[in-house]
């Protein structure tokens, strides 16, 4: 049995599959590229795969870790995996990993970019991240774009985009996530101030 | 960096309502699809109307996909019933219900074809036409309108929906579909002409052009049917989907129809002749299905695949490959023996924790009346094998309001499902038992079309008095909705007036009747005062042999005269044994080239 560490894109409308539904999309798709998937032991098995913290629903994902367990062989490509995903979902890197925390250890640090859909949201969003960016948490390197903000959340399974949504909510700067345009361009660990994805997948935050 | 997701106009919409990926299509397999913009190609779309979730499940259109996406001037897509919050949306905004993948409105297809599964979906058919800018009834439509048809067993049986319908198919896609397009196709754009020319042909019911009268006797439609499924079109692929659905699993079907001959049963005698798959083709078949999909599980179904004979041949076939791959296999429809046991301990299917069985009534009395074929000693033999081989939980279905129930009956289902935890408890572990109970609904095409169904009265006080005696047990028992039960029962055996009455209910505000959080029998009940019909004389009235009946101009092949004797059986008591065990039981089907005649001597 191989543990397989590989970093995917999640774009387009795929972006509406809820993260507890790509084990098996994942799954199906090495599947079908001829991987043999090991399966979890108990009553009720399934394939043996693990995935970095939640992207919530509608989220593009650039640089998602994920893990899977294969029964034989070896790695397999990147390029004869992505032949076989569907629409929206691209590996970007593929390595076997040995003796390694799990995920959820590793994953220390996210960076997310938000553009506001809505006119006129933009001053306020700045205005709500130059004042109360405390409350989101633990937060870094927080940067404003022409039509966005970037910035780098600690501890992305605990505090994540669910909340930042919330509170622009309750200061009525949004109605709700149709709102906002939301990416998360990295997750992994924070290295020299940046998020550095796992595998080594470009480091995509801080243009 | 850029982001062309940001100006996709479909993610506000997306973003507002619950379960967005029921509307995203995109599904593993539909990337090698044609588009549907060729002008040239007779556009089709697959109509379910019910959510995405239960629509993608149902293998009948996964089998129809493949072949409609296999003739070379058809394009075809798939549309299902959205939910109310995405039915808002699209009204706000003024946008059409339209193809999943190829967002194309409905009303821009060449055929829209539904398929009726069960009756409280009706009123989602109507939303489906109206979303997608369709007109409802098929005498307003014009010439530029799509040909609005529909398959499955509710075109069986298909008054109460024919104003909205222009073509009933009757009977197997695999013969209609190929036939109906070619008409199609030979002369699009006229749909008059279509349908002059579908309802010479056996199997499509017209009923703009047909001129029987409701009470009497008038032109009969007979259905149609592959006899051999290894000679009939097969499937290689199937779509995937991106999200979890009801049946999430590559499918085969082993055998259709079944000759168990369930009295209570529709889909027994609407799905006959009984027509196995060779397991040579059923192993073909699932291996290419399973490379082309990737599924961890594979099902192999039918209305009760522990009958069918190839199966040891199957599991043998497929566990070299299923095994390199860690695929398992599962069987959806369990007998009650040590046989089905022992079969599914063997099967490594995905779950240990339950598993489900069907005695349907509580004493051998009862199961005689309805040819259940589930004896005292199946039942307790089966526990032994569920209790000794470590099971953790037991789910158990019954009926109430069968005909000739009585209070040992109920009793009998307490008892039964107290007598699978006192066998947990001598294997020394606590069998977790669920027990559900369904309102029996008589179904036209069976031997109890003509019997009265238990009022919403009984069904209400049987249930409440089971729960309660479940309680007093400690097992847990649900029971149906009989306001549910009741309208079902309304629909199934309804007449052409029911279609102002499903129009009305649906003008008012009737959406997913099916789901118990949307269900409002108050609303069904003031349309079917505004359109002056008792509804409890569809339900609760027992008919007379001589009346005709709504469905009587429908030729499923099976007899009225097979049906009655076997009702007459039912009211002594008297079993009628499946046919496949040596004698033929002159359901009709023997005069029509029943491929299991042949293999039987003897006749009843």
């Amino acid at each position: 049995m191989i543990r397989v560490r590989f970093t995917y894109e999640k774009r387009g409308l795929l972006c509406f599959v809820p993260h507890v539904e790509l084990p098996p999309l994942i799954c199906r798709a090495l599947r079908r590229a001829g991987c043999s998937i090991s399966r979890t032991k108990g009553f009720s098995p399934k394939d043996k795969v693990s995935l970095g913290p939640a992207l919530p629903i509608g989220v593009v994902g650039l640089a998602e870790p994920a893990e899977v367990w294969l029964e034989r062989g070896g790695v397999p490509s990147v390029k004869d995996v992505n032949e076989h995903m569907p629409q929206g979902l691209k590996v970007t890197h593929m390595a076997e990993v040995e003796e390694s925390p799990s995920l959820s250890k590793l994953c220390t640090a996210a960076c997310y970019r938000v553009y506001p859909q809505a006119f006129g949201v933009m001053d306020k969003l700045k205005a709500f991240f130059e004042e109360d960016w405390t409350t989101l948490g633990k937060i870094g390197d927080l940067r404003f774009g022409p039509d966005y903000v970037e910035y780098i959340q600690l501890d992305p399974a605990k505090a994540g985009l669910s909340k930042l949504v919330s509170l622009l909510k309750e200061k009525e700067i949004i109605h709700g996530w149709e709102d906002l345009f939301m990416v998360r361009l990295a997750v992994g660990t924070l290295k020299g101030g940046r998020v550095s994805p796992l595998l080594g997948a470009t480091n995509l935050n801080g243009e | 960096m850029d982001f062309p997701e940001r100006s996709d106009y479909r993610r506000a919409i997306l973003s507002k309502v619950k379960k967005p990926c029921r509307y995203i299509g995109g599904e593993w397999g539909t990337s090698e699809l044609e588009n549907c913009q060729d002008p040239g190609k007779v556009r089709l779309c697959f109509a379910f109307p019910d959510t995405y979730e239960v629509g993608m499940s149902y293998l009948g259109f996964q089998i129809l996909f493949d072949l409609a996406r296999q003739m070379p001037y058809v394009c075809v897509d798939r549309c299902y019933c959205p939910w109310l919050d995405m039915e808002k949306e699209l009204r706000k905004r003024d946008l059409p219900l339209t193809g999943i993948n190829s967002e194309i409105p409905l009303r821009k297809f060449d055929v829209v074809g539904f398929t009726l599964q069960y009756e409280l979906t009706y009123t989602n058919i109507l939303t489906m036409l109206d979303l997608g800018g369709v007109p409802l009834k098929s005498c307003n439509r014009g010439k530029d309108d799509p040909l609005i048809v529909a398959g499955g067993p509710g075109a069986l049986c298909p008054e109460p929906l024919r104003d909205f319908f222009d073509v009933f198919c009757l009977g197997d896609g695999e013969v209609l579909l190929p036939e109906m397009l070619e008409v199609v196709k030979e002369h699009r754009g006229n749909r008059l002409a279509i349908m002059e020319e579908l309802s010479k042909r056996e199997g499509f019911y017209v009923p703009l052009l047909d001129e029987g009268s409701p009470s009497t006797e008038g032109r009969t439609y007979r259905k149609r049917v592959v006899l051999s499924l290894d000679d009939a079109f097969t499937p290689s692929s199937m779509l995937v989907p991106l999200a979890g659905i009801v049946h999430d699993r590559a499918a085969v079907e082993v055998f259709r129809g079944c000759t168990r001959g369930c009295r209570f049963c529709q889909a027994g005698m609407i799905y006959r002749p009984l027509r196995e798959r060779s397991p040579e083709s059923v192993i073909d078949i699932a291996k290419k299905i399973l490379v082309k999909t990737g599924w961890e599980e594979l099902g192999l179904v039918s209305l009760a695949s522990c009958d069918y004979t190839g199966l040891n041949k199957v599991i043998e076939g497929l566990t070299p490959f299923m095994e390199e791959k860690n695929i398992v296999l599962s069987l959806p429809s369990l007998r009650m023996d040590a046989f089905s046991i022992q079969l599914a301990q063997n099967l490594k299917s995905l779950s240990r924790s339950s598993l489900t069985f069907a005695p349907e009534a509580g004493t051998q009395r009862l199961r005689d009346v309805i040819n259940k074929g589930v004896t005292e000693e199946d039942i307790e033999q089966t526990f032994e094998e569920v209790a000794k081989r470590g099971w953790e939980g037991i789910k158990l279905y019954f009926m109430m309001g069968l005909p000739t129930e009585d209070s040992e009956d109920l009793e009998g289902i307490i008892d039964i499902a107290k007598r699978a935890i006192k066998k947990g408890r001598q294997y020394k572990h606590r069998l977790r038992v669920n027990v559900s109970v369904a309102g029996f609904v008589p179904k036209p095409h069976t031997p109890f079309q003509w019997e009265a169904q238990a009022s919403r009265e009984y069904l209400s006080s049987t249930g409440k008095w089971l729960k309660n005696q479940a309680k007093k047990s400690r097992f847990n028992l649900s029971y149906h909705d009989p306001d549910q039960t009741f309208l079902e029962g309304v629909i199934a055996r309804g007449d052409r007036k029911l279609g102002a009455v499903i129009e009305e209910a649906w003008r008012m505000g009737a959406r997913f009747d099916g789901w118990s959080e949307c269900f409002d029998l108050n609303l069904w009940m003031k349309a079917f005062e505004i359109v002056g019909l008792d509804p409890h004389c569809y339900a609760n009235r027992a008919r007379d042999k001589e009346e005709v009946l709504a469905w009587d101009h429908i030729d499923i092949g099976i007899s009225k005269d097979f049906l009655w004797r076997e009702r007459s059986k039912a009211l002594n008591g008297e079993l009628t044994g499946d046919c496949r065990s040596g004698k033929c039981n002159a359901c009709g089907w023997e005069m029509r080239g029943c491929p299991v005649i042949g293999k039987v001597s003897g006749r009843s």
